[in-house]
């Protein structure tokens, strides 16, 4: 009877697995066809012809090494800026209590309802006034705080038992103390699945540059692969080869951090 | 409870690195001693290199000019950034333009008319005022005043299989009526193998010519009355409704997959851009296409509603860059010019002269059907130019999306539309 339930386990889950892994099979298998098969149907499941040329192709189109360099700029420096702010603001939203703390929590959940069109023009009248349309700082400072990485990071802190800080504070330890070299330890899985959620957000990042900058040396590679949709048309083969070398980072990023990313799901009890 | 020490990182380090790599890449060489004018656009892919190229052309040949081209990618983001940069009061000098922008921008007097310049000693003769195309030049005048001149111009047509149509006999047919015939005759020849001639996308370009060729009208442009809701909008809507319900011959489809249906050739007709011939060759269908005007009613008229965007200057620039700004749309609506765009983008010329020219009337020849369209042009007519249908665009979308969708009749969508674009109108 467990060898069934095992079994019929293994196959919803290998199910899943494969319907997960079809848009990446897709994708792959598409880059290699030729144009006509591409649209063919009924679809081809292997190219007929492999045409390595398609990345070749993709890759001369687009500076991509420029917008690479510009992308990971990004991610990085706004992971950097979204780390210390979230875990500066979850700490004394989860441990401290203080007058209008929910209320302020609540402020900022509120933040998270507001679609990007409402804010893109008070956005960029900021920028303007503030001189950095047109700069990385346009592209990386707003959005060094993020509400979705305060919330996660505050669910996380308020697991952790308050009597820690009273053995800390007799041990005579400070506030900033006790956060960087016990609570942040504590909640490496939390930290690990926002930076996660912040490179990908900076990766997939595309309305925003395109509305404050103005030189093409500084835009991400999301903009790159919009050149092969256009007005009439998308060019599907070429699209698939140049999604396939720039998703690369990331897919090598989630290998690397699953463990974390699984263990802060199964602690938040969170789902996505 | 274990504790995990905190390894130290040298901050200071890290952060002199990544400010020396933005400053190592924010640094670019301005062109010291020329007049910059900044333009925005929407064109990428392919689109945006003829651009670019031709961009770089005039800057070549106009040593005290030099022309920045920014690809803003498309035109949501664009009307965004547009909208952000004129309250920021920043806007670029030039930009590409709706008709419909073009009328809010003129209004809040963030643009300039060009009347000084196109009738100044840089300006255009009467005679080459003539050799525009008049729904092109008209699209951009309000009353007598110029507020832009055409940039990217393109017209609904109809791409069918030449070698399908010819081993079955058929002639691309002129009037609707016989075009319906054709439809039904392919698709129910062989009543076991049922073949759809087309995908319809729902898109309110197509609506909008029939509506025109029905003798209707979107929108009164002396009046600004909403017309669209009247007997030859409800009719032209029945006429798409035709094709996909009681016998259908079409379905519904969405994006550019009624194009990318034809060219793998499971259709042998596709409603498209004039544009989209380029694009759909490039995908290397094993036939010939041929192109043609969108077939009309008996009791109609031949139409083409024209589509595209226009250049405006902004005011918030120098005089020195309006000027610059001016030589620059002026030169790009030269025939040569004009011809050029044409051929390595499919948008058609502003100009008639640009016909003569040898290249572009040769590949004209070579696609069959596409001179006929480029010749004409005179039968094209405008988009209505108030702001307000830039809004109206999307309500029509919706009611056409109602109705084909079997949600609401033409009658009903078509007056929800047209009500809303009523209440727009007075907001305005």
């Amino acid at each position: 009877m467990a060898k069934i339930r095992t079994f019929f386990v293994y196959l919803i889950l290998s199910l899943g697995a494969i319907a997960m892994m079809m848009p990446f099979y897709w994708m792959l298998i598409t880059a290699f066809k030729a144009p006509a098969e591409a649209i063919s149907m009924p679809p081809t499941w292997w190219p007929n012809e492999f045409h390595w040329r398609n990345f070749v192709e993709a890759w001369n189109k687009v500076p991509w090494l420029r917008y690479f360099f510009n992308t990971a700029l990004i991610a990085v420096l706004t992971l950097i800026g979204n780390l210390i702010t979230s875990i500066l603001a979850a700490y004394p939203l989860a441990m401290i209590k203080f007058k209008g703390r929910d209320k302020v929590f609540l402020l900022f959940l509120a933040t998270m309802m507001i679609p990007m069109p409402v804010y893109i023009i008070p956005g960029y009248l900021i920028l303007t006034y503030l001189g950095w349309i047109d700069t990385y700082a346009a592209l990386i400072v707003p959005w060094m705080v993020n509400v979705f990485s305060i919330f996660l990071l505050r669910q996380h802190i308020k697991t952790i038992p308050s009597e820690l800080w009273d053995a800390a504070r007799i041990d005579g330890c400070s506030r900033f103390r006790f956060l960087w070299q016990i609570i942040v330890p504590l909640i490496k899985p939390a930290i690990a699945t926002i930076a996660i959620f912040s490179i990908v957000s900076s990766w997939n990042s595309f309305l925003w540059p395109l509305v404050v900058t103005n030189s093409k040396y500084l835009r991400p590679i999301q903009v790159g692969l919009a050149y092969f949709t256009q007005e009439q048309s998308t060019d599907y083969t070429l699209l698939a080869a140049a999604a396939t070398f720039t998703i690369l980072p990331l897919i090598i990023l989630f290998l690397f951090a699953q463990k974390h990313i699984i263990n802060s799901f199964s602690r938040s009890g969170m789902k996505y | 409870m274990k504790i995990y020490p905190v390894r130290r990182v040298n901050l200071k380090a890290v952060i002199t690195a990544c400010l020396w790599l933005v400053c190592l890449f924010s640094c670019s060489s301005p062109h010291q001693g020329k007049v910059k004018v900044t333009f925005w656009h929407a064109m990428g892919g392919s689109l945006g290199t003829t651009l670019d190229s031709l961009v770089e052309e005039f800057n070549r040949t106009h040593p005290d000019i030099y022309i920045q081209s920014t690809s803003v990618g498309n035109y949501g983001a664009m009307s965004q950034k547009l909208m952000a940069s004129v309250m920021a009061q920043k806007p670029p000098v030039i930009s590409q333009v709706f008709e419909s922008w073009t009328d809010q921008f003129r209004q809040a007097g963030v643009i300039i008319p060009l009347n000084k310049y196109v009738h100044g000693s840089r300006g255009f003769s009467p005679e080459e005022i003539e050799d525009f195309f008049p729904a092109i030049w008209e699209d951009n005048l309000w009353n007598d005043t110029l507020w832009s001149l055409p940039f990217n111009k393109s017209l609904p047509v109809m791409f069918y299989n030449l070698d399908v149509f010819d081993s079955l006999g058929y002639e691309f047919p002129v009037y609707w009526e016989d075009f319906q015939v054709i439809c039904s005759t392919y698709a129910y020849a062989d009543p076991e193998n049922f073949r759809y001639v087309m995908g319809l996308p729902i898109n309110t370009w197509m609506f909008e010519t029939m509506l025109i060729q029905l003798n209707g009208q979107i929108i009164d442009p002396q009046s600004n009355q909403v017309e669209f809701d009247r007997e030859p909008g409800v009719n032209a809507l029945n006429m798409l409704i035709d094709l996909i319900e009681g016998n259908p011959v079409a379905y519904l489809s969405t994006g550019y997959e009624h194009q990318d249906e034809f060219i793998a050739g499971r259709a042998i007709m596709a409603w498209g851009s004039v544009v989209s011939y380029s694009f759909m060759r490039k995908k290397e269908p094993d036939f010939n296409i041929a192109v043609a005007p969108l077939p009309y009613p008996r009791e109609g008229k031949p139409a083409f509603v024209i589509s595209g965007t226009n250049v405006a200057i902004f005011s918030h620039s120098t005089p020195q860059q309006q000027a610059a700004a001016w030589e620059f749309i002026k030169w790009f609506n030269s025939p040569k010019v004009q011809a050029q765009w044409s051929l390595h983008t499919g948008y058609i010329p502003t100009r008639r002269s640009s016909l003569q020219d040898s290249t572009l009337r040769a590949h004209l020849e070579l696609i069959p059907g596409m001179l006929n369209i480029y010749l004409n042009l005179d039968q094209a007519v405008s988009e209505p130019k108030i702001g307000a249908w830039f809004a109206g665009r999307i309500f029509l979308s919706e009611a056409l999306e109602y109705t084909l969708r079997g949600v609401l009749s033409p009658e009903e969508s078509l007056s929800r539309a047209a009500q809303k674009l009523r209440h727009e109108i007075r907001q305005y």
